[in-house]
């Protein structure tokens, strides 16, 4: 259903009587003789909830807004201004992404005429206003305000286990930085087969974790592509072994669901192959198992990890979001 | 022969056989940890499928397992080597072949040559749930040490079942009869790092229950 002319997104029409009460409070935050506040076009950002979100957001505030979330949009758009601004308002300069992510948000530019940071005091001990005060905020919007598929400065703190941007404030664990190298090999080989595939041109957020779903969806259309095309020289590879299918099962560990498609140089052919030379990929695995016969499935993940990370077919080289 | 000890490993040319399906383990679950399944000891005798060309007397599997035909069987008898035991293996050819496959024996080392005390093995891990332990070993050259062995001429040390060891005389035995498919190793150049993990399971996976029981109480492991 179409949403009226008037509302934002959708969601509430400007005019409620529920809106009014809340417009008013906010109407000393906007320059005198702004008129009543006009919401900002943003195509790319609909409405998605948060109490207060919409009207943060839609909201064109004074000068002294920080540089705010950063919406992963080309750096050319100027992000988080209002070109219809008036010209007795002092006018941000439109700021590149990497400017943004380059500024910090510091308590001075935030306390004026910011709509929440006046309502509390910055000498408060409360966790927000610590946040507040932390000098390595770079945005101020909540995490849990964040919209799926945007890139916010804020998230570059928090996690340094590899992953650019990422919002995850924990460090991934192995399984999951396991998937994540494993559909990067997916991407890889996808991207090779078929640039402009569909599965490239999707979106993902900063914190998604590839799924064995996801993994199995690219293998799939891998397999497909490799079929249609008659590629016999690109084969799948086990990441742990067939030889080993048996002490891998005792484990709950399925095989099939930890492979990836390599061409058969990199697989099976001298001199780079994976199978080739003394420390191949299976002999590997067996000398793990000289030592840990008796593994269990979080050791067998480490050394799958160890492995992955060591062999330059997995390194990543670029985020594992698709907008490359 | 310059080393008291010598680790046998296999040769890196020769094809390992692969465990044919069906060759069934303990299953092993844990209270605590759901991620902490995995196989106790092999209930059923071992069976595997042979590479094509498998003339050695010693054949290794993948999982390092020493399969020995009735030649090298008879050497031991004659020579009186001590530390082992045998169990009969199913053999059959992963391909096609008009020759039928060699009759092999498992061999189960029983001798020991203690828990490493000089090599500064440490317990890292231990689950409550279900046994699982990890061990650290900050020497590992130091590992086969002769005041923990009991003298036999085949033996491992804690927490290694998988490495084999072979007494001096042994390894005079292997060359001068030329026994094929072995490869002897220094024990000081046992190939691991210090500070390494070894994850064993219990030490009645790895050899007969009564001797394995006996070595548990008298060293606690």
């Amino acid at each position: 259903m179409r949403p009226p002319a008037d509302s934002i997104g959708g969601a509430v029409p400007l005019d409620s009587p529920t809106l009014t009460p809340l417009l008013d409070k906010l109407r000393p935050y906007f320059e005198p003789g702004d008129g009543p506040p006009t919401p900002l076009a943003n195509p790319l950002k609909p409405y998605m909830g948060g109490p207060g979100t919409w009207l943060f957001d839609t909201f064109k505030p004074q000068s002294t807004y920080g540089p705010g979330p950063v919406f992963d949009q080309p750096a050319s758009l100027p992000a988080r201004t209002d070109q219809n601004a008036p010209s007795s308002e002092p006018s941000i300069p439109p700021a590149s992404t990497d400017e943004l992510f380059s500024n910090s948000f510091s308590s001075e530019n935030a306390k004026p005429n910011h709509p929440q940071s006046d309502t509390r005091s910055l000498d408060d001990n409360s966790p927000s206003a610590q946040q507040f005060s932390d000098a390595s905020i770079m945005s101020d919007a909540s995490p849990e305000d964040w919209f799926a598929g945007e890139r916010y400065a804020q998230a570059r703190r928090g996690n340094n286990n590899s992953r650019r941007g990422s919002a995850l404030e924990r460090p991934l664990t192995i399984p999951e930085e396991n998937n994540l190298l494993i559909f990067n090999g997916q991407l890889r080989t996808l991207q090779q087969l078929d640039p402009t595939h569909r599965y490239l041109r999707s979106l993902s957020s900063p914190d998604w974790i590839p799924t064995s779903e996801d993994i199995h969806r690219f293998e799939r259309e891998i397999e497909r592509i490799r079929v249609e095309r008659e590629l016999w020289n690109l084969e799948r590879h086990h990441l742990l072994p067939r030889r080993f299918e048996s002490n891998f099962a005792r484990c709950n560990l399925n095989i099939e669901n930890y492979t990836n498609y390599l061409w058969r140089p990199d697989h099976r052919l001298l001199p780079n192959g994976l199978h080739t030379g003394p420390n191949n990929w299976n002999a590997q695995w067996r000398v793990f198992f000289d030592k840990y016969p008796n593994a269990r499935e979080p050791q067998i993940m480490e050394q799958l990890n160890r492995m992955l990370k060591q062999h330059p077919l997995w390194e990543i080289p670029w985020h594992h979001n698709f907008g490359f | 022969m310059a080393s008291q000890f010598w680790l046998l490993k296999p040769p890196p040319t020769q094809q390992p056989a692969k465990e044919a399906p069906g060759v069934d383990h303990e299953i092993v679950t844990c209270s605590i940890r759901n991620d902490h399944g995995s196989g106790g000891r092999r209930i059923s005798h071992l069976s595997v499928f042979l590479p094509k060309r498998c003339s050695d007397d010693v054949i290794w599997t993948w999982f390092n397992d020493i399969l020995v035909t009735q030649r090298v069987l008879d050497i031991f008898q004659k020579h009186k080597v001590t530390g082992y035991e045998i169990e009969p293996v199913k053999t059959a050819f992963a391909k096609r072949s008009e020759t039928p496959p060699p009759t092999l024996f498992n061999l189960i080392v029983t001798g020991w040559g203690g828990i490493g005390k000089n090599a500064g093995v440490t317990l890292t891990e231990s689950c409550p749930g279900c046994g699982h332990r990890v061990y650290e070993i900050a020497e590992p050259s130091r590992l086969a040490d002769p005041s923990d062995w009991d003298g036999s001429d085949l033996f491992m040390v804690w927490p290694l079942p998988r490495f084999r060891f072979a007494s001096d005389r042994l390894a005079q035995i292997l060359i001068d009869e030329r026994i094929s498919g072995i490869k002897l190793i220094p024990a000081p150049k046992i190939p691991m790092q210090s500070g390494e993990g070894a994850s064993p399971g219990q030490l009645r996976y790895w050899m007969p229950e009564e001797r394995a029981r006996e070595l548990q109480e008298r060293f606690e492991i």
